[in-house]
């Protein structure tokens, strides 16, 4: 072929590669930001719904959240245990929490009476609801009665203020919206943290300066954090921190720990398949391939975009992997000019058919999959021309090991392994494709991001025990809504939570149980107003002052109740302000947080069909809950699933039928990914264990390697000049599947499953390529 | 509510501190304590007397008292009107007069605390007390505690508990309330580990 004769002089080649060089890192240096660690980029519909319920999570009050657990052990005194996470909440750091020793101290008979001097605010329109139908003298009677044998029983005690403030029990309307809250009944926001009823436990809820995804941020609290328990707590106790912090963090540092071993065994591997099929220093410029695709790749990304996301970054570095392959057979293929011509077709034209398969990636509903796209497409030109027009005079002339003695080479096991035409393979590959489709038909996917991340054993257990000892406090849905301004917020929050008391929806966690809106108070005040006719007030005064004489209360016993059913009666509007003095700011924090004006509610369970619906005609509410957000996931790893292996396809297909005129052909290279795919996705089935997303993005790179292989295999079984092509494809699979076959060893979810995914893939398509695609379709 | 029980139970662990304690000064607390025989079963008579200032009189009530370790619990007024609770486990009821019969709502607070914190009375955690109250002796023969809340959100001033000294027995509790109001509880009758009818703790 005459393109390898205008190859360049290796000293301009030397000049070209260093241009390159300087250019891509000038566009890095000047176009890199801070990078991004949001795994939002890596979920369908990124600039849709589940990204923005994403959003919504990760923006929520209890995102920011750190629990400090600390448990003292049996024996020790509480007021050991008290000080300890006094001291601890005392000694936080301003530079990553948020203060909790301004808070005002709980004071639980202080809030106890605002609340019941405000009952009208809260519970006004309601309180009359219930009056109109049954304020007569014998109701009247029966509940002073009732105040009376209470005040006189066992839950006297604590009645007293209660009873004087509100001698009609009208604040059972108010007592049934606080039922949801019996988790927080504990809190002490004064002190900084919530003991447990045994006081054997004490939980300090503190709030972060930073997200969980700042793994900088994280490592550094959670480093003084454990500075803090050497200093501050006694040896003995149990000290745990859980928040999202941990376990970004845990994740963060298992994979830099499997990193470790990855790379030893990878480039053990790699050395072995050097030292075994290559045996030249010139072949480590096979090596440039890869590394400058990447540098060019990254360039061009930063030009299209402008933040580059470390998640697509670090695939992107694993699919371009691939490139490594053109590198493996253009230096092969230097030995033998006859096989370097032949080369360059099936080198441009799997370069073209994997950008293809990419290319369909760019129309993915995962934004990180599209940026994908973009980076493997440039990085893949640039190392099929590098590896035609540049590499051969980097190397220079170089003996081929592999070509040298035809005979023998012609002679070796591969050789003669791919040579002969084998009926028996053809069945035996027939018989695997039908078991794993088979396999295929038990296929599922999962959008749990639990099913890709690492959870600290120590975490979890110590979140097990603090749902154990103060409830579930994190419920499972929220549901937000996202007015103009906080009141407006407060408002569409309260038209919800009275949707939810008249259709009684499950467990209901609402800031409007204790905070209703402005407007909301106002009406409530009205209400009670209107009821409380002059006629009424007399009426009440009468009845109460007989009935009262009959159990001896005096004459003053329920002057307090009076006063609130006066025309002149204007208490103050419960503010956030006045919550806030009350002690209560670490609880109304649990439901206003993130994004500005955002209003958090949080439910048990799912919401009815109807309740829903309700929801869904509101454009400010939306319903976010993991769950949820799974499904969605699910549905967008299927969706991609098409696209990839599909779309993808077909483009691929359609690219070669137009190539070779051949359907025969087009079918024969098809084989090679095919298989691959077909292996990953019947192996799962039969395994019966669910692909995650990671998994899901692997196969386009066996997609990818596996075109490559079947390609190369198609020309060679027409040419059958030399054993370089199946020895550069058997280099080429070896070393993805040792590299991959390393990430298989990592102790990380999400690294275990892409290794062995892409290792069983690309075993299945270079098995197809090398035993199956030319002795099967070999002439006897 | 909550709080209520909590001293209900307050009151009745103290007591039963002090059926199993001897007549010795603030020292021997600790140790009366951890030598306090096991209770099985404990009934008493008792009389309350409130003085709130929500009613023009003391207001005088009669009743009994019964608890069968490790959680069953009943405490029954007869007089002026009938009422109380009755719990065993995690079953209970509560009756009054106005109201009738009903079941008790275990997530309820106020019962959930008398479940949490029974067990934890009736093995006369001394650690538990020390640490809702300050204790005071405020005289030797008879023994006379003061206990004072350390939280501000106790809804009583103080509590005087007042024992016999022959029998080592809770004879008298007073509760205060910050603003005068009190309540005077006077036991009589006590007996320990005798056999209790078992019906008691799950019938009216």
């Amino acid at each position: 072929m005459k393109i390898f004769s205008v190859s360049f002089s290796r000293a301009a080649a030397l000049k070209l590669v260093f241009a390159i060089c300087l250019c891509c890192v000038a566009v890095i240096a000047g176009r890199l930001q801070p990078s991004k660690e949001d795994i939002s980029i890596m979920l369908p519909g990124g600039r849709g719904e589940v990204a923005h319920d994403m959003r919504l999570l990760q923006n929520s009050p209890w995102a920011d959240k750190v629990l400090v657990f600390i448990q003292a052990p049996a024996g020790s005194t509480p007021e050991k245990l008290e000080n300890t996470a006094s001291r601890l909440a005392e000694n936080l750091p301003d530079k990553f929490f948020s203060h909790l020793k301004d808070q005002a101290e709980f004071d639980l008979p202080r809030i106890t009476h605002y609340f019941l001097a405000r009952l009208p605010l809260l519970a006004g329109r309601q309180m009359v609801g219930e009056l109109s139908s049954n304020f007569s003298c014998s109701q009247v009677q029966k509940q002073i009665a009732e105040n009376y044998v209470q005040l006189t029983g066992p839950r006297g005690f604590g009645l007293k203020q209660a009873i004087m403030l509100d001698p009609l029990n009208l604040r059972r309307f108010f007592l049934k919206r606080l039922l949801p809250f019996r988790s927080f009944m504990s809190f002490n926001s004064g002190q900084g943290f919530i003991l447990s009823k045994d006081k054997r436990s004490a939980l300090i809820i503190a709030s972060s300066r930073f997200k969980s995804s700042y793994s900088v941020h994280s490592e550094a609290m959670l480093r003084r954090l454990h500075e803090l328990r050497l200093k501050l707590v006694p040896e003995n106790f149990t000290f745990q921190v859980i928040s999202a912090h941990v376990y970004a963090t845990a994740n963060a540092r298992m994979i830099r720990s499997d990193m470790q071993i990855i790379l030893l065994f990878s480039l053990a591997g790699l050395g072995l398949i050097f030292m075994v099929f290559i045996r030249s220093t010139k072949g480590l410029w096979i090596l440039s391939v890869p590394l400058l695709s990447l540098l060019w790749a990254l360039a061009c990304y930063l030009l299209a975009y402008s933040q580059v996301s470390v998640i697509v970054l670090g695939f992107g570095a694993v699919l371009l992997g691939l490139t490594l392959d053109f590198g493996i057979h253009t230096y092969l293929g230097l030995g033998s000019n006859l096989t370097l011509s032949l080369l360059t077709r099936p080198l441009f034209l799997s370069g073209l058919t994997t950008c293809l398969g990419f290319a369909a990636l760019y129309f993915s509903s995962i934004p990180g999959i599209s940026q994908l796209a973009l980076l493997s497409i440039s990085g893949i030109i640039f190392a099929c021309l590098f590896s035609l027009f540049v590499l051969p005079p980097l190397v220079g002339k170089i003996e081929d090991r592999v070509a040298k003695n035809k005979t023998i080479a012609n002679r070796s096991f591969l050789f003669r392994s791919t040579c002969v035409f084998s009926k028996n393979r053809l069945i035996l590959w027939l018989l695997a494709l039908l078991v794993l489709g088979f396999g295929c038909l038990n296929l599922h996917f999962s959008g749990s991001l639990r099913d890709v991340g690492y959870f600290p054993p120590k975490t979890m257990q110590a979140e097990k025990q603090v749902k154990q000892i103060w409830g579930k406090l994190k419920k499972d849905s929220m549901l937000v809504v996202q007015g103009r301004s906080l009141q407006d917020s407060l408002e569409i929050n309260d038209k919800i939570y009275e949707y939810f008391i008249i259709s009684r929806q499950a467990a209901f966690l609402s800031l409007s149980s204790f905070l209703p809106s402005i407007q909301s108070q106002r009406l409530n005040l009205q209400a009670w107003r209107d009821f409380w006719s002059l006629e009424k007030i007399s009426k009440f005064k009468s009845w109460a002052q007989a009935a009262g004489k009959k159990f001896g209360f005096s004459s003053l016993a329920f002057s307090s109740f009076e006063k609130t059913i006066e025309s002149d009666y204007t208490p103050d509007f419960i503010t956030l302000a006045s919550l806030d003095q009350l002690g209560l700011s670490v609880l109304s924090g649990l439901f206003i947080g993130g994004e500005q004006n955002n209003i958090y509610s949080y439910l048990e369970s799912g919401l009815s069909p109807k309740f829903s619906k309700f929801i869904a005609a509101m454009p400010e509410a939306c319903l976010v809950s993991a769950s949820g957000m799974g499904m969605a996931m699910e549905e967008g790893i299927k969706k991609d699933l098409v696209y990839y292996a599909g779309i993808g396809l077909g483009l691929m297909g359609l690219f070669l039928l137009a190539v070779f005129k051949n359907m025969s052909d087009m079918l024969k290279v098809f084989g090679s990914p095919m298989t691959g795919v077909l292996t990953v996705l019947g192996l799962s089935g039969l395994n019966s264990t669910s692909l995650n997303l990671f998994q899901v993005a692997a196969v386009p790179l066996i997609i990818g390697l596996g075109v490559d292989y079947g390609i190369f295999m198609l020309y060679w079984t027409r040419e059958k000049t030399s054993v370089a092509i199946p020895m550069g494809v058997l280099i080429s699979a070896l070393s993805t599947i040792l590299a991959f076959g390393a990430l298989g060893l990592a102790n990380h979810p999400a690294l275990h499953s892409l290794g062995l995914t892409v290792a069983l893939g690309v075993l299945g398509a270079a098995i197809y390529a090398l035993f199956v695609l030319p002795s099967t379709f070999l002439k006897k | 509510m909550k709080k209520s029980a909590i001293v209900l139970i307050c009151f009745w662990g103290i007591w039963v501190l002090a059926t199993a304690g001897r007549c010795h000064g603030q020292d021997n607390l600790t140790r009366l304590g951890q030598s306090r025989p096991e209770i099985k079963s404990i009934s008493s008579a008792f009389t309350q007397i409130k003085k709130l200032s929500m009613f023009d009189s003391d207001q005088v009530s009669t009743g009994f008292f019964y608890f069968k370790a490790p959680d069953c619990l009943r405490w029954e007024y007869s007089s002026p009107y009938e009422q109380g609770f009755a719990m065993c486990a995690a079953q209970g009821i509560e009756w009054n007069e106005i109201s009738g019969l009903k079941q008790i709502d275990r997530t309820n607070p106020l019962w959930t605390t008398i479940a949490d914190q029974l067990p934890a009375w009736s093995g006369l955690d001394m650690h538990k007390l020390r640490n809702t109250y300050n204790i005071f002796v405020e005289q030797e023969n008879p023994l006379v505690l003061k206990l004072s809340p350390k939280s501000r959100q106790h809804i009583f001033e103080k509590i005087i508990l007042t024992f016999t000294c022959k029998e080592n027995i809770l004879r008298q509790i007073v509760f205060f309330d910050p603003n005068q109001d009190q309540t005077r509880i006077v036991f009589n009758s006590t007996r320990v580990n005798e056999a209790l009818p078992p019906h008691i703790f799950s019938k009216k």
